[in-house]
């Protein structure tokens, strides 16, 4: 086929339109935002200056919508090789858009894999993370989680579609998500190396330095030893060496010494402190962290397992279908019952009001950025703040009325005896408290309440009322 | 059976003064004068001395004190490792406390490098310093030196503990004098109830170094600190430059210091308890590198002591001439004796061995029970070792008498000593090439 019959993709304003597929370059300062590229087939990043596109890259596969981390996405004119990092976040590379036709295949599996997830909304921000880097597997045709040495990682290792959602200093957190999925039996990890972090900072970023076992000074000289035969004398180079010339004399014999092995040798070496003068052989060895300059002691270093996972069957399912998170922390909150026993109870009171003539209600407290709240305030901390908003919901209702959590987000309530209206005001003044609980105890968070009451009916079925109670939260 | 006996009790009814002498010359000369009436008053001559300077020493101590002098200890060795944190439990447990520890590991090939780091690291000893190419004790030790900091030098085998006081004791006689260059300790047997051999060396120990080297200390003729345990003085140690080869450099290193001008003390309260050889064959190698080195030192390296020049000094002359005449002389003497009575009274040589036991028996006895009360320290209760006194006269008289002559004779004309696997090759052949 000739050149001049080949249809050559033009760019407009960015836009690229090929065979059917839109395609956007980024470039840097490009004013889009990436709400804006979602409409785009697939995106090119401008990736002459590699900084902006390693950046650019990292940002699109942490944005929270499955729509734009799953996207396709190309360097155009990539001015070096990123690494096998940045590689694995990105599906390609062309150098002109001449070469959009060799990238279709990619595009058009990516978009065909990603068409058959089912939709559904991650009931937390451990399940978001997890559906995240499942999803990007399998829409890459990934059967392995792979550990990758990145050199920019504050673990030392970087797992795609994971650790770009933490910054360096959160990035441990990649642990507890992997952890977790493997709890739950979505992964499957196997050995794959061992690495060590700052006892103080978890940074793995660490200078491992020899130093003097007195000062911790890595400032010294070393000087050999020198035991002349015949004399039996001993010490250091220094104690040999003459002023006139290069020759080395013994001062207890005034012998020259001429033939290494011979009459003298080297036994031994010994290093001098600069800083305070102590005289050693055996440096210690001590690992600084680069990031918070912690002198670690080499026992005192946290050691973690590092493992390259493959993804279960169930993992397989969950990708497809969606993940739920068994949630046991959540059945366990002292004050709440279980989701199954919550709805039962629905059930119960439905036929108590119809015999009374009655008014109660259900009530729902949904938190949209719980994900957000978890990751800066970690794992046991939200524990605590969750018991707290159970005691301050719990002052509100009566000794009878229940409380469930459906996941983290999604808290449930009875309000028994009360007209909606009531109800309605007594779960507005909830979230008001809620709200203040929240933002004092979590700094600069944006706390994103949404709630919702609705009466029990004696005329619908209960699981249709809890239902369309959550519908759309769930 | 009972003829033996009747032509015995004839035998000893007609010895006359003259003819006991005759027979028994070696015993009366070499052995009674010498060991049992010399010593005893000698010793007695020490207790008076010591009523007598008890001021003196009062001063000195509170000198010490108030000066509380920088020590260094130094322990080099090879292999050593297994006996270094019970060593410097010992050290912790001093009554002086003013002193650095400096471990010196000589090529082990054991835990030793292990062991010592880590020691080191926890602050159990201040220095540990290994040489990967084993050099020999001398270069251990002289390792140690250079880097010591101490007024004082104490030179320890690692192999040994201490009394609570033994550092204290053994630094506290160069208050004394200022002539004082080297201290040595006392040391005794630490396993002496683990065989006959280690009992018989104990009694040996008793004899030859608590109460032996009071008095060759006393007569100023004190030439043997025993490297388990003696102190020197660091400006002495720096201007006779160290140790030089072994096997024997703790008697080379006393002599030096002689030689350099200083007088040598020893320290009968500073005790060290150390480890001997459990069997006769090990004590037999051990003594003959001990008993090689008295020709190689005192008759060859050293022999200028006997020389009538500038640096002629009586006291070394008359240490020397001690040690040759009954270390090395008297041994041949012996067979000298021998010979005269299997030639002159070969019909009553019977007799006269019987004779010889029991006197040696009697001699030492008397010794084990006099001497005791001069004795400082005992460690297990006198009755202990009565029984094993008889057996001292065939250790002492026979089995040491044959293993230092056959080492003599080795030395003297194989210089054998040289070629004694204790000290590295590569620094014995210049030894030996320098007559060093």
């Amino acid at each position: 086929m000739s050149t001049e019959n080949q249809f050559i993709p033009q760019e407009n304003n960015g836009e690229v339109i090929y065979k059917g597929h839109t395609f956007y370059i980024l470039y840097p300062n490009s004013g889009k935002t990436i709400e804006d590229l979602l409409a785009y087939s697939a995106i090119l990043i401008h990736a002459v200056h590699s900084t902006y596109a390693d950046f650019t890259i990292q940002r699109l596969r942490s944005y929270k919508d499955q729509r734009m981390y799953l996207k396709p996405i190309f360097f155009l004119q990539p001015s070096a090789d990123s690494g096998k990092y940045i590689n694995r976040l990105i599906d390609g590379s062309v150098f002109n858009l001449n070469q959009l036709e060799s990238i279709l295949p990619r595009i058009e599996d990516i978009l065909t894999r990603t068409n058959q997830l089912k939709n559904y909304t991650a009931s937390t921000y451990e399940a978001s993370l997890i559906t995240k880097f499942l999803t990007q597997s399998y829409t890459r045709g990934r059967k392995y989680i792979e550990p990758i040495p990145y050199i920019f990682s504050g673990i030392n290792y970087a797992y795609p579609g994971i650790s770009c959602n933490f910054d360096h200093t959160e990035e441990n957190k990649v642990f507890a998500i992997l952890d977790l999925a493997e709890k739950e039996g979505l992964i499957q990890g196997e050995f794959y190396d061992k690495t060590h972090y700052c006892n103080k900072c978890n940074h793995g970023a660490l200078n491992y330095r020899s130093v003097c076992p007195k000062c911790a000074s890595s400032n010294s000289e070393t000087q050999d030893i020198i035991h002349h035969f015949p004399c039996g004398n001993v010490g250091p180079m220094s104690d040999f060496q003459n002023e006139v010339n290069d020759h080395l004399n013994c001062p207890k014999c005034n012998k020259q010494l001429r033939h290494i092995g011979v009459d003298y040798d080297k036994p031994s070496i010994l290093h001098t402190c600069m800083k305070c003068d102590h005289k050693f052989q055996d440096f210690e060895v001590k690992a600084k962290c680069l990031n918070c300059e912690f002198d670690n002691e080499l026992e005192e270093l946290i050691e973690k397992e590092i493992k390259r996972y493959s993804i279960t069957n169930k993992g397989e399912n969950a990708t497809i279908f969606g993940y739920l998170p068994s949630n046991k922390e959540m059945e366990e909150i002292p004050g709440t019952v279980r989701y199954s026993l919550f709805s039962s109870m629905v059930k119960s009171e439905i036929e108590r009001i119809r015999i009374i003539h009655s008014h109660s209600n259900l009530a729902m407290i949904y938190l949209h950025n719980s994900g957000e709240l978890v990751s800066r305030i970690g794992g046991d901390r939200r524990r605590i703040i969750i018991k707290e908003v159970v005691s301050t919901v719990a002052q509100f209702l009566r000794p009878y009325d229940i409380i469930a959590y459906k996941n983290p987000s999604l808290m449930m309530v009875t309000m028994y005896d009360i007209s909606q209206e009531n109800g309605l005001l007594l779960l507005e003044e909830i979230v008001e408290l809620l709200r203040k609980l929240l933002s004092n105890n979590v700094k600069d968070f944006e706390v994103k309440i949404e709630y919702k009451i609705q009466a029990i009916s004696t005329k619908i079925p209960y699981k249709d009322q809890v239902e369309s109670l959550i519908q759309g939260f769930d | 059976m009972e003829h033996f006996f009747d032509d015995y009790v004839n035998f000893i009814l007609n010895l006359t003064p003259e003819r006991f002498l005759r027979i028994f010359w070696f015993f009366v000369i070499f052995e009674l004068c010498r060991y049992v009436i010399l010593d005893l008053i000698v010793l007695l001559s020490t207790r008076l001395t010591f009523y007598l300077t008890k001021r003196k020493r009062r001063e000195a101590y509170e000198r010490f004190m108030f000066e509380q002098p920088f020590v260094s200890v130094i322990i080099p060795g090879k292999n050593e490792g297994k006996h270094i944190y019970k060593l410097v439990q010992s050290l912790n447990a001093q009554s002086y406390k003013n002193f650095e520890t400096i471990v010196v590991d000589d090529g082990s090939d054991d835990d030793t490098p292990i062991i010592g780091r880590s020691m080191e690291k926890a602050g159990l000893i201040d220095m540990f310093l290994r040489n990967e190419l084993r050099g020999g004790k001398a270069s251990a030790a002289n390792l140690a030196l250079r880097f010591a900091k101490g007024k004082y030098i104490v030179h320890l085998d690692a192999d040994c503990s201490f009394d609570f006081d033994a550092i204290e004791q053994v630094i506290l006689p160069f208050y004394y004098n200022d002539r004082i260059g080297a201290v040595g300790g006392n040391v005794m047997v630490r396993n002496y109830k683990e065989s006959l051999c280690t009992t018989l060396q104990c009694l040996e120990y008793y004899d030859t170094i608590s109460v032996g080297r009071l008095i060759s200390s006393h007569l100023g003729i004190y030439r043997i600190i025993s490297g388990a345990f003696g102190a020197f003085r660091s400006d002495v140690m720096k201007k006779i430059q160290g140790w030089d080869i072994g096997p024997g450099l703790d008697g080379d290193i006393t002599v030096k210091v002689r030689k350099a001008g200083y007088t040598v003390q020893f320290a009968p309260d500073a005790v060290c308890l150390t480890s001997v050889p459990n069997t006769f064959r090990k004590l037999a190698k051990q003594r003959q590198r001990w008993d090689k080195s008295l020709v190689r030192f005192r008759m060859r390296k050293h022999k200028d002591v006997f020389y009538p020049n500038k640096a002629f000094n009586w006291s070394n002359f008359l240490s020397f001439f001690e040690n040759i005449l009954y270390g090395f002389v008297l041994n041949f003497k012996w067979l000298f004796y021998l010979v005269d009575m299997l030639y002159n009274h070969f019909s009553q040589v019977q007799f006269i061995i019987l004779t010889n036991f029991i006197l040696y028996v009697i001699m030492n006895y008397f010794k084990f029970l006099v001497f005791s009360l001069f004795r400082k320290r005992k460690q297990a209760s006198i009755s202990y070792f009565l029984i094993y006194v008889p057996c001292m006269v065939i250790y002492f008289g026979y089995f040491l008498r044959v293993v230092r002559m056959y080492a003599h004779i080795k030395e003297l004309i194989f210089k054998a000593s040289y070629d004694d696997p204790w000290n590295p090759l590569k620094t014995s052949k210049h030894a030996k090439k320098l007559g060093l």
